[in-house]
């Protein structure tokens, strides 16, 4: 088997697991955020074999949880689309991941190989049509629930979906001007060197209007605060009411990774995608064996620096458990010495690396970078819903249609008219 | 008349009255313990003091006879001050006893005190004279010396109500208490008045003592069902069970008083009950029973209806429209009648069934063992132990389908083919007829328990099975229509409450 | 007839457009997550089974009956703290006895799970019977009825 043929399933392998692999995390992160900014402590209790890594084994305690609880499926439900909601709620934003690069193409002697799952020219509309299918996980859900409290809540989650659409769509056009593609690979590709010297050459610097509209409507399409409507448990009934056990769980979890492809989608469009701010593709490949032993010795660095503050963390935990749960932060400490001791080891051994291996490096250093900014930006949606208050509906409604679009409009106008007088097209 | 000036409003008076009997029907409340408008006077509490102008003492009210132009003040500054010492005198042995005796809540002194005394004690417990404390006086009283204030109306009761006089006060002073002659214990039939009578806690009821707080209870005005006499009574009350029976004052009735043994004949009502409809032991839903009985009804046989002189005028009126108007061709009689017992001069007939002049007024002929003897089908029994009260006419009931109405399990109940559970005359609403023609009414004082219903109500669900409509769902209805068809039945109505005070 | 007054509260495009009190409001929750972060030693969170609170001295805790010198409850069945109890907790059956003291509690039931922990029951008692100084407040169990206490478990402690 050639390369051209193992990479892209490998692709396609990354690009399904990395969402769900970050969804314990973000669930996680939801939490222990939450809980940070409002001087809690967060999950700290679920255990195995004394080891909590500060709580994301609740993660797991959750799933076995939910799991285990009972399926209930009420009365006189239409089956099918009562299954296929759930489905499609977690089904949906895992495909948008299939077309975000996750790394420059690999040039090999001459065989350019792209690093993505799918590879398409009209990649943004493929992403905005794929986020507008959320809509009809939501309403088949409440409509087959048999309930008219969840076809309400559907109904009005539907709107206000579609509604920031709108918004949605025209917020790209700006960035798909500036980069003369609707091609997400262009468009990433635009993003690298500087702007006026200092600056990465992200859209959010030449798109600021359009990525503040964009990163609005993002929110409102994923359902997040201050746009969570769609759930509103404390006064309005949403769409899931009549789900339980697994089925709610995936909706649940479909939030989770619609909110990963936001950021995945956000940062590919506004934050470089996989560059590295300053150091473009052709700098890092030049200097491989470089990056490479400068990986090495931050991963180093970061291994002792943990190890170290386990130690620390080792003395509180003796000092308040009297079971095995104190002997945890030694165990990861040692852990994490060892990995750092490997990073020296293979620091030791690091020689002039070929030309394809380079190539490689680089694309993990890239697909770190992106990873790195999918966090930063998931974070994001945390800190805000643990910052704002919920909208009310007709302010909803009335900022995204009176606002966002006019302002989208403006956008695209303005950037056409400078784009214009700047004789770029 | 006799014209008096009390407290400064001029009033006319009966002549010749006690003045706190005068004085409380102008509403003017004088306090007393020893005083009772049924007993003889005795003038020994000195609650009732009052200041009479021309007189330089102050004179006590219950022994004082009105006189034309009396100028009476029972809220002087001198009044007052001699309650407060008298009740200081009172309390001055009595022991600091109110968790535990069973008037807290409705004693005289607690309430006299709050209201007259309120001074602090000037003596400590251990001063306080020591005397007997639960002396069993007979068996249903007994005695706490300790909190005894020698008023002296349990002697008069004894004395003059029932003349058996079998308690005394003996010793002097502080030392004084009351007692029973040697081998001469207090069982008299009216011996349980005396704890209604004493204004403190110092005779307590043998079978109410310690069972519940009066303060807990809720009241109803019943009628005893013991005797024809028809005396008027409480129900008290709680958590839905009749705690215990206290005679209401009726002088047309029954005075004061209720006898011991229809006092004590109230635990039948809280236990053994008929719950569930049963079908040959079988327990079965209201509506079951409902069409087992229509069914049996409807085949055709002879049906003879039995009522009893112990059931409500309401459920008799409604038993006699029934086997008029739903079975044309049944035989209604007047069941079984309970044992008699003697008459004993004071509240007591001989008749033991309540209602026997209400089934008369109605119309209900007797003659059961006739009817028991002629008839061959289906035998209702409302309220009726045939087997149990009268085994030579329940053993006629052999070899007929039983349908037993009744409130309690009985040997009838075990032996019928059907048994439906009816209200007792506590869960219910209706009236007793007494033996001179004096119709009664009663109210309900506990719910139900388990699925029992009015005889009425049942009736009215048999006849919707059978077709015809009763018309006695609603107990105002069937009143007011029995009113109307049986004049003889109008209600009485209760009078004579105004020397209900202390105690 | 309701009528509505409208309530002007007009907002300039500053107030409008939200962000400025957004960027505040991030700074405020990104200043607490930080600091909790850094100084988690500092948390106030009491680490609850492993870590108890010091309780005030007068805590009101779960019941207690008290006894005599002799062992015998004090509790002489008066019912005043089952009148005096707002949630109906308390269901006391008396009972006479022959040895010295006359009225004593022959059933003492407390439903732990109607109590509301007012204090009310030991303020009324007259004989300083019942009192809340236990401390305990770890009050659970697997099913309702271990959870209506009887005169021994109340007289143990």
């Amino acid at each position: 088997m050639s390369v051209e043929t193992v990479v892209p399933f490998v692709m396609v392998l990354i690009a399904a697991l990395l969402p769900l692999s970050l969804l314990p995390v973000m669930i996680w992160a939801e939490r222990k955020v939450s809980a940070f900014i409002q001087d809690r402590t967060g999950p700290n209790r679920a255990e195995i074999l004394g080891i909590r890594l500060g709580g994301v084994i609740h993660a797991i305690a959750d799933v076995v949880k939910l799991m285990s609880k009972e399926e209930m499926t009420p009365a006189r439900v239409n089956r099918f689309y009562f299954v296929l909601g759930p489905f499609l709620a977690l089904f949906v934003p895992l495909v948008s991941f299939a077309i975000i690069p996750l790394a420059d193409s690999l040039n090999l002697g001459g065989t350019v190989i792209p690093l993505r799952a799918v590879t398409l020219n009209v990649g943004i509309l493929f992403v905005l049509a794929v986020t507008s299918f959320h809509v009809y996980a939501v309403v088949f859900g409440a409509w087959a629930s048999n309930n008219s409290f969840t076809l309400l809540g559907g109904l009005r989650s539907a709107a206000q979906m579609i509604s920031y659409e709108l918004g949605l769509g025209l917020s790209v056009v700006g960035t798909v001007m500036v980069a003369q593609s609707l091609d997400l690979g262009r468009i990433v590709e635009h993003q690298g060197g500087t702007l006026l010297g200092f600056l990465p050459a992200w859209n959010l610097f030449l798109q600021p209007l359009g990525f503040l509209i964009f990163l609005v409507c993002i929110f409102a399409e994923t359902n997040r605060n201050p746009f969570d409507l769609t759930e509103g448990e404390s006064e309005i009934v949403g769409y899931h009411l009549e789900y339980s056990s697994m089925k709610f769980a995936m909706f649940f979890m479909g939030e989770y990774i619609a909110i990963i492809g936001a950021s995945a989608v956000t940062a590919t469009l506004f934050f470089g995608g996989y560059q590295v701010p300053y150091l473009d593709t052709d700098f890092l490949r030049a200097h491989s064996t470089g990056v490479l032993r400068v990986m090495l010795v931050s991963m180093g660095a970061i291994c002792f620096v943990l190890a170290l503050l386990y130690r620390r963390y080792h003395r509180r935990l003796t000092a308040l458990y009297h079971d095995r749960r104190r002997n945890e932060a030694r165990m990861l400490g040692g852990m994490m010495l060892l990995m750092g001791l490997a990073a020296v080891v293979a620091l030791l051994f690091v020689s002039p690396l070929p030309e394809a291996g380079g190539q490689v490096v680089v694309a993990a250093v890239q697909m770190t970078t992106l990873l790195v900014k999918i966090l930063v930006v998931s974070f994001f949606f945390i800190w805000i819903r643990w910052t704002l208050p919920r909208f009310r509906y007709d302010q909803l409604m009335g900022l995204g249609w009176k606002v966002l679009i006019p302002l989208a409009l403006l956008n695209i106008f303005l950037t056409g008219a400078l784009l214009v007088f700047s004789g770029r097209t | 008349m006799a014209k008096i000036t009390l407290n400064g409003i001029e009033r006319e008076v009966e002549e010749n009255s006690y003045l706190i009997r005068a004085a409380a029907r102008c509403g003017v409340h004088i306090p007393h313990y020893c005083y009772h408008p049924a007993l003889k006077v005795e003038g020994n509490c000195r609650m009732c003091s009052v200041e009479i102008e021309g007189v330089p003492k102050l004179q006590t009210a219950c022994t004082t006879i009105v006189r034309d132009g009396m100028v009476v003040n029972t809220e002087s500054e001198k009044v007052v001050k001699v309650r407060s010492e008298v009740m200081e005198f009172l309390l001055r042995n009595h022991p600091i006893d109110c968790p535990i005796c069973d008037q807290a809540g409705e004693c005289g002194l607690q309430d006299y005190y709050m209201e007259h005394g309120l001074h602090d004690s000037r003596v400590t417990v251990a001063e306080k004279v020591k005397k007997k404390k639960r002396v069993d006086l007979g068996p249903n009283v007994v005695l706490d010396s300790e909190r005894c204030i020698l008023c002296a109306r349990c002697v008069r009761f004894c004395k003059d109500v029932t003349g058996t006089a079998e308690l005394v006060i003996a010793n002097r002073g502080s030392h004084a208490e009351i007692t029973t002659f040697p081998g001469r214990p207090l069982t008299n039939d009216y011996a349980m008045n005396t704890v209604d009578l004493c204004p403190v806690g110092a005779l307590t009821s043998r079978k109410f003592r310690f069972k519940c707080r009066v303060w807990f209870m809720e009241r109803a005005e019943s009628i005893c069902p013991g005797c024809e006499r028809g005396c008027n009574i409480y129900l008290d009350r709680f958590q839905n069970e009749i705690q215990r029976m206290k005679p209401r004052v009726n002088p047309r009735v029954n005075g004061y008083w209720i006898c011991d043994a229809g006092r004590l004949d109230i635990d039948w009502i809280n236990t053994n009950r008929l719950l569930r409809a049963e079908e040959g032991g079988r327990p079965i839903a209201p509506e079951e029973s409902d069409r087992e009985a229509a069914s049996a009804l409807s085949k055709g046989d002879e049906v003879l209806l039995v009522a009893s002189p112990s059931m409500s005028n309401e459920n008799l009126f409604a038993l006699k429209k029934f086997s008029e108007k739903v079975l044309p061709g049944s035989e209604l009689v007047g069941g079984s009648f309970r044992e008699p017992w003697e008459d004993d001069g004071i509240l007591r007939l001989p008749d033991r069934n309540p209602n026997r002049k209400g089934m008369e007024a109605i119309g209900i002929p007797t003659g059961i063992e006739k009817a028991l003897a002629t008839s061959r089908g289906t035998v209702l029994l409302f309220e009726n132990d045939l087997l149990g009260d009268q085994p030579h006419l329940g053993a006629k009931l052999e070899g007929k389908k039983v349908i037993a109405f009744a409130s309690n399990r009985t040997a009838t109940v075990a032996a019928a083919d059907l048994a439906v559970p009816v209200t007792s005359y506590a869960e219910m609403a209706g009236s007793f007829t007494n033996h001179a023609g004096r119709t009664q009414p009663f109210e309900p004082a506990i719910r139900p328990e388990g699925e029992a219903r009015p005889v009425h109500e049942i009736l009215h669900r048999i006849a919707a099975f059978l077709g015809s409509d009763l018309n006695a769902a609603s107990f105002d209805a069937l009143r007011s229509e029995m009113l109307e068809k049986v004049s003889a039945l109008s209600m009485a109505v209760p009078d004579g409450r105004e020397a209900e005070h202390v105690g | 007839m309701i009528g509505v007054r409208k309530i002007g509260r007009p907002m300039d495009l500053k107030e409008r457009s939200y962000l400025v009190e957004v960027a505040r409001g991030l700074a405020i929750s990104m200043a607490h997550f930080a600091r909790n972060v850094v100084k988690q030693d500092e948390m106030p969170t009491i680490q609850y089974p492993e870590e108890k609170r010091v309780l005030p001295e007068r805590f009101r805790g779960r019941h207690r009956l008290t006894q005599r010198e002799d062992g015998t409850p004090r509790c002489v069945a008066c019912f005043c703290c089952q009148t005096a109890c707002p949630a109906d907790c308390i269901s006391i059956e008396a009972t006479e006895r022959e040895d010295g003291y006359e009225k004593v509690p022959a059933r003492f039931d407390l439903n732990i799970l109607r109590c509301v922990f007012c204090g009310l029951c030991v303020e009324a008692c007259p004989c300083d019977a019942i009192r809340m100084d236990t401390g305990k407040y770890e009050l659970s169990g697997d099913d309702r009825g271990s959870l209506i206490y009887d005169l021994n478990t109340l007289l143990k402690d």
